[in-house]
């Protein structure tokens, strides 16, 4: 038992020293932390309520009251931004976090029991990837109406493909091999061949996919919110934001302007932390995603 | 290769039935009565059941959805519950303006994003390759909606050179919604050029070609490209879904009249024909560039044809 972690251990400092090594995937991950901690503690680092108004303070440029400037309501941009954060995140979180869960287990299923089974999951599948993924949850979230909810659960399902995809191929590839083999011939259950010898062998794959979705999530989730189908005013949110300040540009862009960089900031660093992954973890993955 | 091309068409079928299904379902879980939304609040009860009776509404929904996919097999998705023109006349109206953009969106992130893959691949972590390859990170991460108001904050505002709306009145109106169309694209399409341009410069020929004394230029154009390509190309394909989607953004920024920005009007106007109709004609869309893609792969590549011959 005590070989097994070590040598997990040894296994998992290897990864780490090699990730380590791609100087953008750890200024990604710095400055990722940076976002989600500022998020946690957002009344900390901010002064005012994000969704008090002030009329006589509409539209302002930075300044020392207010670093960000106001919209057009008065609101501080800066606290919008940093308590919009916690909404994006958790959105990118939770949706991916479904699609995960049910994409892994019908691709699992698919790719380990085969036959029927593996016919009309990925079938179900074919139909899901007929449109590109942000048409698909454009398309679920016009039947349930706008709500961040109904954003989570549409991102999420038009997620589950690729992880069904991958986690299928994955099993399929491990199902074949001689240990595995092995270990059906000394009598072990289906349960813990999957739990024990499949499912490791794919983490590699599956974490980097997390990662590169969790960005994808985040920007669709903030294009649905722009449409006016994600998050309803006055709630902070990155996407919707940019949507209802964008009248006032020509007399004040920040408003505008900086939720769009902080869209921006945090996929561009998840990308860069799930690229660095990829090339720690397996360099055979440079596709995925 | 014929056999081919008309088995794959044969096998869209059944995903396109698979989908028309899940966007009835979608459109029939719907809170909202199109017999109401089309006559109005007022409307007495007895011209709202006469009419829902005229629709179908009464029947169950998978009688409702066999008429329907029968109709929609005939290209008739029924009229729009606000403008009352059938659904198909809607469609080929705003298609035009759609292609426009698509096209010029992929015209420039092929010019823009495959010489760039070369020059980065052909001198790996050189400034022009570590620039581009940063250049090419900022597009994939930006959003295009933001990054459509960014732009029409410079170019229409700030420095009043381009229209920031409309498309008729000429070319410079399509200048600033394909540029943001196209970065996506290009910024992808620059990344795989680059990688698929090392993994080929990496292979025994290209060695051998240059061991023969070939210059480094020749062997890159003639030998390394051509080989390169071919993925490029699939991905070009894979863009094309991205490219649907980012089109129902860019279009909504800049007022563009194609069927991204009517997709989202008729969702907001609870046109469920027109939404059903749409999303068919995307779906429709997206495989037939596909298919195309995949053919083109299978003709470019020599070790590929020979399997489909």
């Amino acid at each position: 038992m005590s070989a097994e972690v070590s040598k997990n251990q040894s296994q998992l400092s290897r990864i780490f020293k090699q990730w380590r090594r791609n100087r953008r995937a750890v200024v990604g991950a710095f400055i990722l932390i940076v976002i989600i901690a500022m998020a946690i503690f957002a009344p900390y680092v901010t002064r005012y309520e994000p969704q008090k108004q002030n009329m006589r303070n509409r539209l302002q440029p930075p300044s020392a009251e207010h670093i960000f400037g106001t919209d057009q309501f008065g609101r501080d941009t800066y606290s919008r931004v940093v308590y919009g954060a916690r909404l994006s995140l958790q959105v990118g979180f939770y949706s991916i976090g479904m699609a995960l869960l049910i994409g892994c287990t019908l691709g699992l299923l698919a790719g380990y029991y085969g036959g029927v089974l593996d016919n009309v999951i990925m079938r179900v599948v074919d139909v899901l990837m007929a449109l590109p993924g942000f048409l698909l949850a454009l398309s679920i979230v016009a039947a349930l109406g706008p709500g961040i909810e109904n954003v989570v659960l549409a991102i999420g399902v038009s997620y589950v493909p690729s992880f069904a995809r991958m986690m299928r191929s994955a099993v399929l590839s491990t199902r074949e091999l001689d240990y595995v083999d092995a270990a059906r011939a000394l009598g072990a259950k289906d349960r813990r061949i999957i739990l024990s010898h499949v499912l490791p062998n794919s983490l590699s794959p599956i974490i980097v996919l997390t990662t590169l979705s969790m960005a994808g999530a985040i920007l669709s989730a903030a294009g649905l919110s722009f449409l006016g189908m994600g998050a309803q005013p006055p709630t902070p949110e990155w996407g919707s934001m940019i949507a209802n300040s964008r009248p006032f540009i020509r007399v004040s862009h920040w408003a505008v302007t900086v939720p769009g960089l902080a869209i921006f900031t945090t996929v561009m660093c998840l990308n860069l932390v799930g690229d660095g992954l990829r090339d720690a973890l397996d360099p055979r993955l440079k596709n995925v995603g | 290769m014929w056999r081919y091309i008309v088995r794959r068409l044969l096998s869209l079928i059944p995903v396109l039935i698979g989908i028309s299904l899940f966007v009835f379902l979608l459109m029939h879980i719907t809170p909202g009565d199109p017999a109401q939304l089309m006559l109005g609040e007022g409307a007495p009860a007895h011209q709202l059941e006469a009419l829902r009776e005229s629709m179908g509404l009464n029947k169950p929904w998978y009688v409702q959805y066999l008429s329907w996919l029968k109709n929609a097999a005939k290209l008739d998705f029924g009229n729009s519950l606000r403008s009352k023109k059938p659904v198909s006349m809607e469609i080929l109206d705003r298609l035009p303006a759609t292609a426009e953009l698509a096209l010029a969106a992929v015209t420039i992130a092929v010019m823009i994003g495959v010489p760039v893959g070369i020059l980065s691949a052909s001198r790996p972590n050189s400034t022009f390759d570590n620039v581009a390859m940063v250049g090419a990170l900022t597009g994939v991460g930006m959003p295009v909606f933001w990054q459509g108001i960014m732009l029409i904050l410079l170019f229409s505002v700030t420095f009043q050179l381009l229209p920031s709306s409309g498309r008729l009145g000429g070319l410079q109106y399509l200048v600033l919604p394909a540029v943001t169309l196209g970065t996506a694209a290009t910024a992808s399409i620059a990344r795989l050029t680059r990688s698929a341009m090392l993994d080929v410069l990496q292979q025994d020929y290209v060695r051998t070609a240059r061991a023969k004394g070939l210059r480094r230029r020749k062997v890159i154009y003639r030998h390394a490209l051509r080989n390169a390509l071919i993925p490029v190309v699939t991905m070009i394909g894979l863009q094309f879904g991205g490219l649907m989607s980012g089109a129902v953004l860019t279009e909504t920024i800049f007022a563009w009249p194609g069927i991204g920005r009517m997709l989202v009007e008729a969702i907001n106007n609870k046109d469920f024909p027109l939404v059903q109709g749409t999303i068919m004609t995307f779906a429709l869309t997206y495989a037939l560039v596909n298919l195309f893609v995949d053919v083109l792969y299978a003709f470019l590549d020599p070790r590929l044809r020979a399997t489909y011959e």
